[in-house]
């Protein structure tokens, strides 16, 4: 039982972003065990490649996937430089007719379900459909149809509007189709919670798992871009045409889009049905910190606490290897290096998939299947685009080359501006 | 076992500022839908809603504030700090690590983001400002900084059923220990994209919704408030709170079906009741009244009411089910939190609130829709149903308080 305590370190009223970083308190319960949670599906559509195999190509060969954007308004706002999926035809993999209605977002997302569902060789029938929940995660989702809609709005009035466009517009709409294409009725959530919505929903769909209210989960995580996400983002000025996580002379981050999904079994469903295996989960802990939605925790309070409550749950002290969420913001990687360094030194191998990628904040599960894939390969890929570590950091930033690495488990980090945290741990499967 | 118990509420809406005002107009059966004055719907179909009235940014927030956080923000914040005073918890003594946010939203910031493409349009330089509060993590973020929360936090956006998810969610992790304290709900305001959207798929009625009548046209859009203080109902009862309700059991589930019509057959509510009523450990007969989803559409009226019967069997025919949207319009996003703190009217006034405008009956709609309030007589536990977009769909039921 735990009882609300008067907290040792009661920080004012308010927050604020200075202020003592107190650990102290109860923290994370961790009733969970997620090392019976299983992940026996990958689907990966990103800027990397068309697929886990292009993706992990494009990983040991340290071949980032950012490139200049081409397309309806693209180039904008002075970004020349963007994380774009390409080569994908959506019509390669989903109805001709169904694909046409959708948003680049929806098309991404269900595309990497369906990898992910075939990759897996679960089975969706009548006998079990009720059983397979969907879990998605998204900042932004279909942006472009929203603004499209609107933009009919504002030039023609009320008889510019787009009715197919409306049903686009809603944050679920990617995980509704996953449903539909595979007729799922089991628990279906979408989380948008900035860069923590990916973890959210793997955390949802390994307690369904857990829980016995599911029998399998598809995890999704994507968002799209758009020439309103350039220019939203750019009007805050974090926009850069260079994407260096971790460099020194970083100066904002490149804007990607793309989409990843994960199909989720208990471990012990899974091997009845000699599934392949990639990893067991190891834990996905979330914590927070008051901070303005438009500013990291700048007290570190709430990584560090996501980070020590995911190593606490798995009795990890050491992680094979880190996915950092470096994204070459000023703030945000200097953060993310001192939480780090104090929390697992300076000798654990430090990558981050946003230098393939670029940045869009539902990419957590993007790459948390990344490291499931690279876990599995025994292989830690460079950090690219880096070149000079920015000042005093010491972490084992991986330059240059792809490591080759037989990694025991691996850590992913999210850390949101607005003040959220997320720390995911995979295990490799043994 | 840990009971989730909710000991505060906040409420903002078309039918009255604060819980008791909106539980007021609930028991005597007053419509918020009427005249939008937050933007310009000449042209449109449909033209009514139901705005929340006499709001100013400046009686509740400072210009810094205000500026930077947008209309749903604003409203949910209001209901955030009546929510916070009615649940006499002191934050301060609070480990706040163990203090979890959990809300659902809508279309968040939306309206600020519409002014700031509106001036794109016109050729001028918007205001970074109005994008601060654009996503829909903006307000449960806000609520993390003002409370100085440090616990789990999420968002969950599915559309219309995003903040019955949410509180069924808070429910579930103070269930499992994840957090002592959750605040939870959600807000929504009236937007032009939403307006204008739900306009084309020619959804929303000319005149005041008609849920369940035969001559339903359609909704009525509407905006505001609901935020629920979370914790367990020993904490409650330690320090010397009442407790409204208990937060039983929710379940989720998805039609499958279409992006817009709810599956006619109604298989997917009826398995989202299904799983609520499995995961509250109770069935059909302790359900004392239903406030439905109801959003006053052909399809998603004749749809629930095959939900509620396949799930309840016979019992449906004995339970009252209405929809308070014939009273504050479908708030969207906060429709599940609105509606929650609606089906609580049986435990707070001993009254079922009315479905405004029913009056006369489709043979399709053939359970009992309540008219006009009436008196509830000793509920034990209600069920609110929520129904979204994508057909996610999401039943919570609530429990009335031993001590109450």
């Amino acid at each position: 039982m735990h009882e609300i305590s008067p907290s040792l370190n009661p920080f004012p009223h308010g927050g604020g972003t200075s202020g003592p970083s107190p650990l102290e308190g109860e923290g994370w319960v961790r009733d969970i065990s997620m090392t019976m949670i299983a992940v026996t599906g990958i689907g990966i559509i990103s800027p990397a490649g068309v697929g886990k195999e292009a993706v992990l190509r494009a990983y040991s060969e340290s071949r980032s996937g950012i490139s200049e954007p081409t397309g309806s308004g693209l180039p904008c706002n002075g970004i020349r430089s963007a994380g774009m999926v390409r080569n994908f035809s959506a019509k390669d993999f989903i109805p001709a007719m169904k694909a046409r209605r959708m948003s680049r977002f929806s098309q991404l997302c269900l595309t990497s379900a369906i990898e992910a569902a075939k990759d897996s060789g679960i089975t969706i029938s009548d006998e079990n459909r009720y059983r397979i929940a969907i879990a998605a995660g998204t900042g932004l989702a279909s942006t472009d149809s929203t603004d499209l809609f609107y933009e009919g709005l504002l030039r023609e009035g009320p008889e510019g509007t787009n009715p197919i466009i409306f049903p686009e517009t809603v944050q679920n709409i990617a995980a509704s189709h996953i449903a539909m294409h595979f007729v799922t009725r089991g628990q279906n959530i979408t989380f948008s919670h900035a860069d923590i919505s990916s973890e959210l929903a793997l955390f949802y769909g390994a307690g369904l798992l857990r829980d016995g209210e599911a029998d399998a989960v598809i995890v999704s995580g994507a968002d799209e871009l758009s020439v309103s996400a350039v220019t939203g983002y750019s009007a805050f000025g974090v926009v850069s045409n260079s994407m260096m996580p971790f460099d020194r002379s970083r100066n904002g981050f490149v804007l990607g889009e793309g989409a990843a999904s994960v199909i989720l079994e208990r471990r012990e469903d899974a091997e009845k049905r000699n599934a392949h295996i990639y990893c067991t989960l190891g834990a996905v802990d979330i914590a927070s910190y008051p901070s303005p939605n438009i500013s990291y925790d700048t007290t570190r309070n709430s990584m560090l606490r996501a980070v020590e409550a995911a190593l606490a749950s798995t009795g990890i002290t050491s992680p094979g290897f880190i996915s950092a969420c470096a994204n070459g913001t000023p703030d945000l990687d200097r953060l993310e290096a001192e939480t780090l360094q104090e929390t697992l030194g300076t000798t654990v191998p430090v990558t981050a998939y946003r230098s393939y990628n670029g940045y869009f904040p539902g990419d957590g599960l993007l790459r948390i299947a990344s490291a499931a894939l690279c876990l599995e390969q025994g292989m830690v890929p460079a950090i690219a685009g880096l070149e000079q570590p920015l000042e005093g950091c010491g972490l084992d930033l991986v330059i240059g080359r792809a490591r080759k690495l037989n990694a025991d488990s691996a850590m992913i980090t999210s850390f949101s501006t607005g003040g959220s945290a997320a720390a995911t741990i995979l295990r490799k499967y043994r | 076992m840990r009971i989730p118990v909710i000991t505060g509420i906040g409420i903002v809406s078309s039918i009255g500022w604060g819980k008791e005002a909106y539980w007021d107009a609930l028991s005597s059966g007053v419509s918020g839908i009427g005249e939008i004055t937050l933007f310009d719907t000449s042209g449109f179909r449909g033209r009514l809603g139901a705005q929340v009235k006499h709001f100013s940014p400046d009686d509740h927030f400072d210009r810094k504030e205000s500026r930077r956080l947008s209309r749903c923000d604003m409203l949910g914040a209001v209901a955030l700090r009546e929510a916070l005073k009615d649940s006499g918890m002191d934050l301060s003594r609070c480990d706040r690590t163990r203090l979890a946010v959990v809300i659902g939203s809508g279309s968040g910031g939306l309206l600020s983001g519409e002014q700031f493409k509106k001036r794109l349009y016109h050729g001028q330089r918007p205001k970074p400002g109005l994008l601060a509060s654009f996503t829909s993590s903006s307000f449960t973020d806000h609520i993390g900084l003002v409370t100085g929360a440090c616990g789990f936090r999420a968002t969950i956006s599915t559309a219309c059923s995003s903040s019955s998810t949410a509180i069924g969610m808070a429910g579930e992790i103070i269930r499992k220990g994840i957090a002592d304290v959750v605040i939870t709900g959600g807000s929504e305001s009236l937007t032009e994209t939403t307006f204008a959207g739900f306009n084309s798929l020619r959804a929303v009625d000319e005149v005041p919704c008609r849920p369940f009548d035969r001559d339903r046209k359609g909704i009525s859009l509407g905006e505001g408030a609901a935020i629920y203080i979370v914790e367990t109902a020993e904490y409650a009862a330690a320090r010397g709170r009442m407790a409204y309700a208990e937060i039983a059991g929710y379940g989720l589930s998805c039609d499958a079906y279409h992006a817009t019509a709810p599956s006619p057959d109604g298989t997917g509510i009826s398995h989202a009741i299904h799983l609520a009523l499995k995961s509250a450990g109770t069935n059909a007969s302790e359900i004392g009244y239903i406030n439905a989803h109801g959003t006053g559409t052909p399809a998603n009226d004749a749809a629930e009411t095959r939900a509620i019967k396949l799930a309840l069997g016979e019992t449906a025919y004995r339970i009252p089910v209405s929809s308070t949207k014939s009273m504050i319009g479908h708030c969207l996003g906060a429709a599940g939190a609105k509606e929650a703190a609606a089906a609580l009217l049986p435990f707070v006034r001993g009254v079922i609130p009315p479905t405004l405008r029913y009056g006369n009956p489709d043979p399709e709609c053939d359970l009992d829709y309540v008219p006009h309030p009436r008196k509830s007589g000793n509920i034990s536990a209600v069920l609110s149903t929520s129904v979204a977009f994508g057909g996610n769909n999401t039943a919570l039921i609530l429990r009335r308080p031993e001590s109450l």
